[in-house]
């Protein structure tokens, strides 16, 4: 059982890279924002902080010679760490909408070799599962580790996993209530 | 770095870290010219023996520098292991030589003409839908069409990238139907006599036949080569290879279908199923095999082409339940380990130090016998654009300073 505490409820801005598949490579930009705070009971374990937030997220990835990717990735986030510890771990669940530019053809002048594409819109629901380590050095700035997993659903194109990592920066914005 | 190389690298990486790999795979594409710029005085004649892809792309590089030389070639037409179908199917089929394995700036590289006004149809060859076939379990791994991609022609094939752009340059200076047996060069001048004792001369000799006729020996030399020579054109390994297209009445395989695990066989690459129809302009439904080394020789090891096609059906239909022998239309066969100027399909692997032994074969003797082809590329082997770069290499390496 929990027992909510008034916990401070911040907001932070994640600036990241991103490798879809692990070959792929892109950046993400979200923006982190506290729903609930709360404490263990200070009977069972009161140092134990946890948090619900929601984390949304825009991405830009491409696979070279292939797509080029735009992401937005709503994802509700649970957040446990150890109070006035500098580690946490989080997981989440997203329900994202990839937006995907794919080159299928194109047509090649061969006096200067360069290929003018034709580019498709292709568009996939993409839920996912993220789990993820963030390390908070200071006050306002951390960084974070995460590993996602999910699926690109789509009824008119092939569907396939959507897996990678993610790295990046976490500047952190304290409610001042 | 070579594709195959990349791969490797990528699967001994885990699929490897995401800045290095995407650099890496990068750096694929990134060429340099082949195409090479020299000067030359040299002004007597030159012979060409092969008419594929190094041998054409060879003529084509002497005719642009204005140097006297004729293509000797075995067989009755010219393009080697580039070759085409085109009644098969609603397009033509590559039976040969068919991906695109880098940058299709390439084609104008090799081409070399500003002037030129042409344009060519290609198609990004990414398959959607991949299975693999293992331990009589059909496996989908969707997900591999993210790490891979390649291209391919759309409405043409690369022996017509060669006939369009390459052969109308040379075609006066093709020889056909004229196998090669001796070539002595002991004199001032280089003499080639033929199966039918007819003879050619030549200040200089480029070899562009496949390392395997070499290896048979189809070719003697007087004086006989040099020993390490030898030993380094014994040391390259070029396996079987066929390839099998069938029509079916529908499609009901993926775009591209491994066997054996996915990893290891996208590394390997020595058998794939596929949709040769893939992106292409066709309303017919076109399966491809591609079998190499033993994987091939399970095929070509069988007495005829109909018990080629049995096998290579009944292994569909315990793959897909039948649905082969009951959409089966028509086949056509490529079995290059038979054709008697080729025997087999490209160069695979090297007994030893690869950039070593490509050193030695290109060691020209006495300055008046070269060899090309795409087993003598370091940075491109086994393709089409890796005999052109080793053709124009060592016409470069022959005239320069001359």
């Amino acid at each position: 059982m929990f027992s909510v505490q008034a916990q401070k409820q911040d907001i932070a801005w994640q600036f990241g890279y991103t490798a879809p598949y692990l070959t792929q490579s892109g950046a993400t930009l979200g923006l982190a924002s506290d729903i609930q705070a709360f404490t263990g009971n200070p009977d069972d374990k009161p140092h134990i902080v946890r948090r619900l937030q929601v984390l949304t997220q825009v991405g830009y990835f491409a696979q070279f010679n292939v797509s080029q990717n735009l992401l937005l990735n709503p994802e509700l986030v649970y957040r446990r760490n150890v109070m006035n510890k500098r580690f946490y771990l989080s997981s989440s669940l997203g329900l994202g909408y990839l937006l995907s530019f794919q080159k299928r053809a194109g047509i090649l002048n061969l006096a200067t070799g360069e290929t003018k594409y034709q580019r498709d819109a292709l568009q996939y629901f993409l839920p996912n599962l993220n789990l993820c380590f963030g390390l908070d050095p200071k006050k306002n700035l951390g960084y974070y580790f995460k590993v996602y997993y999910g699926r690109k659903i789509s009824a008119e194109h092939t569907q396939a996993a959507f897996f990678g990592l993610a790295t990046g920066i976490v500047f952190k914005f304290p409610s001042k209530h | 770095m070579t594709r195959k190389e990349f791969i490797e690298k990528s699967l001994m990486m885990g699929i490897g870290l995401p800045f290095l790999s995407s650099a890496l795979l990068h750096s694929c594409s990134k060429e340099d010219s082949i195409f090479p710029q020299f000067q030359t005085n040299f002004s007597g004649k030159v012979i060409i023996v092969g008419a594929g892809a190094a041998g054409l792309a060879a003529g084509y590089l002497l005719k642009r520098y204005g140097v006297d030389f004729e293509i000797v070639e075995a067989a009755p037409v010219y393009g080697g292991r580039l070759k085409k179908a085109s009644n098969f199917a609603d397009f033509p089929i590559d039976i040969g030589a068919e991906w695109i394995h880098t940058d299709p700036k390439i084609l104008a590289d090799i081409l070399n003409n500003p002037n030129s006004n042409a344009q060519i149809d290609i198609l990004v060859y990414n398959p959607q839908t991949i299975q693999s076939w293992k331990n009589g379990r059909l496996r989908t791994h969707n997900y591999i069409s993210n790490f891979y991609s390649e291209w391919k022609f759309k409405n043409s094939t690369w022996f017509d990238f060669f006939e369009q752009f390459i052969v109308p340059e040379i075609s006066n200076h093709i020889v056909l139907n004229q196998p090669i047996t001796e070539i002595n060069y002991a004199g001032d001048k280089v003499v080639l006599t033929t199966n039918s004792n007819e003879t050619f001369e030549a200040d200089k000799v480029l070899i562009t036949t496949p390392i395997k006729t070499l290896q048979q020996e189809q070719i003697t030399f007087s004086p006989t080569l040099p020993t390490e020579k030898k030993e380094a054109i014994a040391s390259i390994f070029m396996g079987d290879g066929i390839k099998i297209f069938v029509e079916f009445k529908e499609k009901f395989y993926p775009d591209m279908l491994a066997f054996g695990n996915i990893l290891q066989a996208l590394s390997e690459e020595e058998k794939f199923v596929y949709d040769a129809a893939f992106r292409k302009n066709s309303n017919k439904h076109i399966l491809g095999l591609f079998a190499i080394n033993e994987k091939a020789r399970a095929y070509t090891q069988l007495n005829s082409e109909q018990e080629m096609i049995n096998q290579f059906i009944a292994e569909l239909d315990e793959i897909f339940d039948g649905k082969a022998s009951a959409n089966y239309l028509s086949h056509i066969i490529q079995n290059w380990s038979q054709e008697p100027y080729i025997q087999g399909a490209y160069s695979y692997s090297f007994e030893g130090n690869q950039r070593k032994i490509v050193e030695t074969i290109n060691t020209p003797l006495m300055d008046k016998i070269y060899f090309a082809g795409e087993a003598l590329s370091l940075e491109n082997q086994a393709m089409v654009q890796g005999a052109c770069e080793s053709g124009y290499a060592m016409i470069a390496n022959m005239l320069k300073n001359q």
